[in-house]
């Protein structure tokens, strides 16, 4: 898993990119280049997911989840139920390195009315 | 204290300069000091902390804040800043205390007391956390002084200062002396505009085997004075300056001791035991060279 994939995704925007030494992703500057486990594919770009911890709490949230599930900072740490329920869960594959669970939502619209509410209180 | 300008440091942590301009808008951190030019100098310990985090998180925000705890294990320049600016001085007390349980004295002053001053130097609008910073360090080098054991040298060092009360100059001053003490020479620190009788008087107490032009203020017209006042009091002693003291940018014969206080304590050591090898008999080692007041060119 991970370090031998080619293509990484951002943890933060979800773009693509080759494998390369960075560690950053180049596009946002705002999240850390990781691998999908091998032969899954990776989050595509701008999509909402989430990395959790081996005990399932929540190490990064990509721009399109925050937008459901509240600011990153009150996200993080967080342990992944709490935050989500299995419905909304489309998919659950490993990432890394570290090593580390990729969970990526589908849209409900009522996290979606959450989401927008708690950014317009911002 | 060297710092790693913004293009070095970006290459290290393998992101653009503009990123680490973004983290540092979004989270202060890392956070360099400026040099004079404005120029951002990061520190390694701070670059090398996010490094390893970068590796071990998922995120920015959050590598970002395991290398704050990590950085905030040896003490730093940018704590004891944050510490001024907080105008707490029991944390600056504690950032000093932990930098001394691993680095010496005078690595303490070299590397955290003078680039936290450094950095705190000039900003807009925070002159009150300035004036803090000046009058804590000012009052930790004194007690500093106090504790370094009694002289270990019969030579005596005597130091001009032009310095201004409470600026960078007049701290670097103040740890040169120390140094010099910690060198295990006697010294005494006068200001440079002390009229003349005063000064013999000081002179003939302490002997100096060296004199030291140090603080960056003073004019050609008060180190000509002084220099007079000494050889007329009969004194033979050399005189230096310590970080480009003399009011001068051509050439001028009045050896430098460098800009770092242990560079400084170094040299005037190697300088009086080289004479002292090659006149042992001289009660006053330090002044067997002779350096009048006409060697001293002034310019046109």
């Amino acid at each position: 898993m991970g370090t031998d994939a080619h293509i990484r995704f951002c943890s933060r925007c979800g773009d693509l990119e080759e494998l390369s030494p960075r560690r950053v992703c180049a596009s946002c500057g705002m999240g850390v280049l990781l691998a999908a486990e091998r032969g899954e594919e990776p989050p595509s770009p701008g999509s909402a997911f989430l990395v959790c911890t081996s005990d399932m709490r929540v190490s990064a949230v990509s721009e399109a989840a925050e937008m459901f599930l509240g600011r990153e900072a009150e996200v993080l740490g967080e342990p992944l139920m709490t935050l989500v329920n299995g419905d909304e869960i489309a998919r659950v594959t490993a990432c890394g390195p570290p090593s580390a669970t990729l969970v990526t939502l589908q849209k409900p619209l009522h996290h979606l009315r959450k989401g927008l509410a708690a950014v317009r209180n911002q | 204290m060297s710092g790693i300008r913004t293009n070095a440091a970006a290459e290290l942590l393998g992101v653009s300069p503009n990123t680490l301009r973004s983290w540092e808008r979004r989270f202060d951190y890392p956070k360099p000091r400026r040099t004079t030019g404005g120029h951002r100098q990061y520190e390694l310990i701070e670059l090398e902390a996010l490094r390893r985090a970068l590796l071990e998180t998922h995120n920015i925000s959050s590598a970002i804040q395991v290398a704050r705890q990590r950085g905030e294990g040896p003490s730093s320049p940018s704590r004891l800043m944050d510490a001024f600016d907080q105008f707490d001085e029991g944390a600056a007390d504690r950032v000093l205390e932990e930098s001394l349980a691993v680095r010496s004295v005078d690595r303490t002053v070299e590397e955290v007391l003078l680039p936290a001053i450094e950095l705190a130097e000039g900003r807009e609008g925070r002159e009150a956390e300035w004036e803090l910073a000046c009058r804590w360090a000012t009052g930790w080098l004194h007690a500093a002084r106090r504790v370094v054991p009694a002289a270990s040298r019969a030579e005596g060092v005597l130091l001009f200062d032009s310095s201004d009360r409470l600026d960078h100059e007049s701290l670097q001053v103040q740890a040169l002396e120390l140094a010099i003490r910690r060198a295990g020479f006697r010294s005494l620190l006068l200001s440079s505009d002390l009229a003349p009788e005063r000064v013999a008087r000081a002179m003939r107490a302490v002997e100096p085997s060296a004199f030291v032009f140090c603080g960056g203020h003073a004019t050609l017209d008060v180190l000509g004075r002084l220099v007079y006042t000494v050889r007329q009091v009969g004194s033979a002693a050399p005189v230096f300056e310590y970080r480009d003291a003399m009011p001068v940018t051509g050439n001028h014969s009045i050896p430098s001791l460098g800009l770092v206080p242990t560079e400084a304590a170094e040299r005037l050591k190697a300088f009086v035991d080289t004479r002292h090898l090659e006149h042992p008999g001289a009660e006053h080692p330090g002044a067997v060279v002779a350096l009048s007041s006409e060697s001293v060119r002034l310019p046109a």
